[in-house]
């Protein structure tokens, strides 16, 4: 039998085609590009009701029913408190209208308050987790318990700063109604993450000690590092690709807005996370200390919600999932959804997972009947 | 008179004979790179040069030779990937030259400075060590990273003859980027967890951080003699600073609890 052997003619002809194609789209996406793109970010109204140093309080305001009937009243009384990490923004929740967790928050009348941590400066590289968890946050907690006279909220932590909500409630239980955590690492003693490896043979005190803070751009490269064939070049193909697509164009900027908008670590912050978590992994053994307090898990005893992806890079299940197993809290439950550490909170098919599992659990709980 | 068909005809011989000729030189000077007698010999006749610049040589010299070898293997396409790649010419070159300056040149920067400006001089040639050795380092880790690039291609190649093989060879170019983009991926992840990229990483991070140490000194040297604040005097302002809010915010606590005490009586 003859080979068939490669399709040279065919691929020539697919090439010339592909060019010709190309010339098209290049035609196409020169009117895209120059013609006014809409790729705001977080664009969903709120107003700044706590401002300590570079840290702001966020309160969205709820949707309105219909022009002239007022605001919708709440579904859940208990406000819900977000806490994102110290890197990148919280502006991943809120990156595009019709995909956003902030609105579909929103629009079940979740009364909702976001930290934005800012841009930490040379200022701030003295700054510990003591002063972000017993400092912002608690400080944060308080002026929210006295503004709606309840005594706990709801909290919710993303990746690092769902580490910090759990170690807030350790310390604070009584001020904690409900704990959701989100792709948070608290077990960092696993190899499947790159992350993980890698942290482990970083020495943070000659890095901290020469940096000052973490820079986020180096942080971002790092990232970037971590699957260069996708993030560094197929994912720029497929803008090539799509580039005469005013709708895609103008959602990938957005993505590509959020992902460079870095802000640094304070060095001492960045310095006891990679120590005490990614190469001493003291927070699931109940052995880290923040303040001169021990952050003992046995004290964490309100409901626990924790969500992660399966197919998360950054933050493997494996170093997410031991969380539940480990708290006192006896009303836990494990989420592992079908996507990787963004997806969670801006792919389309998740949104409509995500948003409305965290509405119910925490309207179940609503009247404490599940709480301890 | 002679023909033009024949003037043509032996202008064409005596080309020939010129590129058989040629080609042969070639063979036999590509033969004479892969005989390690001419390797010998070769750094025999160049002994007076200084050891440190034979042993770079002496290293291109061996990587060169290999892949000599290797085109005198190269023949059916997919049969002999390895034959595509430059074996770590870049990266041996990089290394021996790392391990020069590190054993030879390096010393240099260290001679102790005399005189009124040996502060301001012994930092400026740490920094200037420092350079060389994050460049160095950098180096070594971008061809590190570079690697899967090349290797890839050769699993492309294979990939490609082996679906040939079976009659399923791609038919769009689209199909064939779609292969290189999961074999490269494949490759990365594989890097990414050796011992030689972990340790890459670790020093390459590690030079950084000393180089970034010191270029602020002597930033700082320079800074402070136009009087201008510091790097360091700022940060311990900003530490004073800190260590004062702290101290504040205690005492409005204090301050506090004692009041909340005396409305309780």
């Amino acid at each position: 039998m003859a080979n068939p052997g490669v399709p040279v003619d065919l691929i020539l002809s697919k090439l010339a085609q592909d060019a010709g194609d190309f010339q098209a789209r290049l035609q196409k996406a020169s009117d895209v590009l120059l013609s006014p793109l809409e790729t705001k970010i977080a664009s969903t109204p709120y107003e700044v009701v706590y401002h300590e140093d570079r840290v702001k309080l966020k309160h969205y305001k709820a949707k309105k029913k219909s022009p002239g009937k007022g605001k919708k009243s709440p579904k859940l009384k208990t406000p819900l408190l977000v806490i994102y990490a110290l890197i990148n923004r919280e502006t991943m929740l809120d990156l595009q209208p019709s995909r956003s967790v902030t609105e579909s928050f929103l629009s079940e009348g979740i009364d909702l308050y976001m930290i934005d941590w800012g841009y930490p400066s040379r200022k701030d590289k003295f700054l510990t987790i003591d002063d972000h968890v017993n400092g912002y946050i608690n400080n944060i907690v308080d002026f929210i318990r006295e503004k709606h006279g309840i005594p706990s909220v709801n909290i919710m932590g993303i990746c690092m700063g769902g580490t910090l909500s759990v170690i807030y409630s350790s310390l604070y239980p009584d001020k904690v109604k409900n704990l959701v955590t989100t792709v948070t690492p608290t077990n960092f003693d696993t190899d499947k993450g790159l992350l993980h490896i890698w942290m482990k043979n970083v020495d943070v005190d000659l890095m901290i000690d020469s940096m000052g803070n973490m820079p986020g751009d180096m942080m971002n490269f790092g990232f970037l590092l971590l699957n260069p064939a996708r993030l560094m070049m197929d994912k720029y193909v497929g803008f090539m690709e799509n580039m005469d697509k005013k709708e895609f164009v103008e959602n990938f900027i957005r993505m590509e807005k959020w992902i460079f908008d870095s802000p640094d670590v304070p060095g001492e912050t960045f310095r006891q996370f990679v120590k005490d978590g990614y190469q001493k992994n003291l927070l699931i053994q109940n052995k880290m200390e923040v303040g001169g307090q021990l952050v003992d898990l046995n004290r964490v005893t309100m409901p626990l919600l924790n969500i992660y992806g399966k197919y998360d890079h950054l933050v493997p299940p494996e170093a997410c999932e031991l969380l539940t197993k480990t708290v006192a809290s006896k009303d836990t439950e494990d989420v592992c959804l079908d996507t990787g550490h963004i997806g969670i909170y801006v792919s389309s098919k998740t949104q409509k997972e995500f948003v409305p599992k965290i509405i119910d659990w925490l309207g179940q709980r609503e009247g404490g009947k599940h709480a301890k | 008179m002679v023909d033009s068909k024949d003037n043509a005809s032996s202008g064409g011989r005596s080309m020939f004979e010129a590129w058989t000729s040629g080609m042969k030189s070639l063979e036999t000077l590509q033969s004479a790179f892969t005989m390690p007698d001419a390797l010998e010999a070769a750094f025999k006749s160049i002994q007076p040069s200084p050891e440190s610049v034979l042993k770079m040589a002496e290293t291109g010299w061996k990587s060169m030779q290999e892949f000599m070898g290797d085109r005198q293997k190269a023949g059916e396409p997919g049969k002999h990937p390895e034959t595509l790649v430059f074996p770590n010419l870049y990266q041996d070159a990089l290394s021996s030259w790392s391990d020069l300056y590190d054993n030879e040149f390096r010393k240099f920067l260290n001679i102790p400075q005399l005189g009124l400006t040996r502060f301001h001089q012994e930092k400026i040639n740490r920094s200037l060590d420092a350079f060389v050795r994050f460049q160095n380092a950098m180096s070594e880790f971008l061809l590190l990273l570079y690697k899967p690039i090349e290797t890839s291609g050769n699993e492309l190649r294979q990939e490609i003859t082996s679906r040939v093989e079976n009659g399923d060879s791609p038919k769009e170019p689209r199909e064939y980027y779609g292969i290189w983009v999961k074999v490269l991926e494949k490759k990365y992840m594989a890097l990414f967890k050796t011992p030689d990229y972990l340790q890459s990483l670790g020093k390459t991070m590690r030079v950084m951080d000393e180089y970034h140490a010191a270029r602020k000194d002597v930033i700082d040297s320079l800074l402070q003699t136009f009087s201008i604040p510091t790097t360091k005097d700022m940060d311990d302002v900003y530490q004073d600073m800190y260590l004062l809010k702290k101290r504040v915010q205690k005492l409005e606590k204090m301050v506090g609890d004692l009041k909340g005490k005396q409305k309780r009586r």
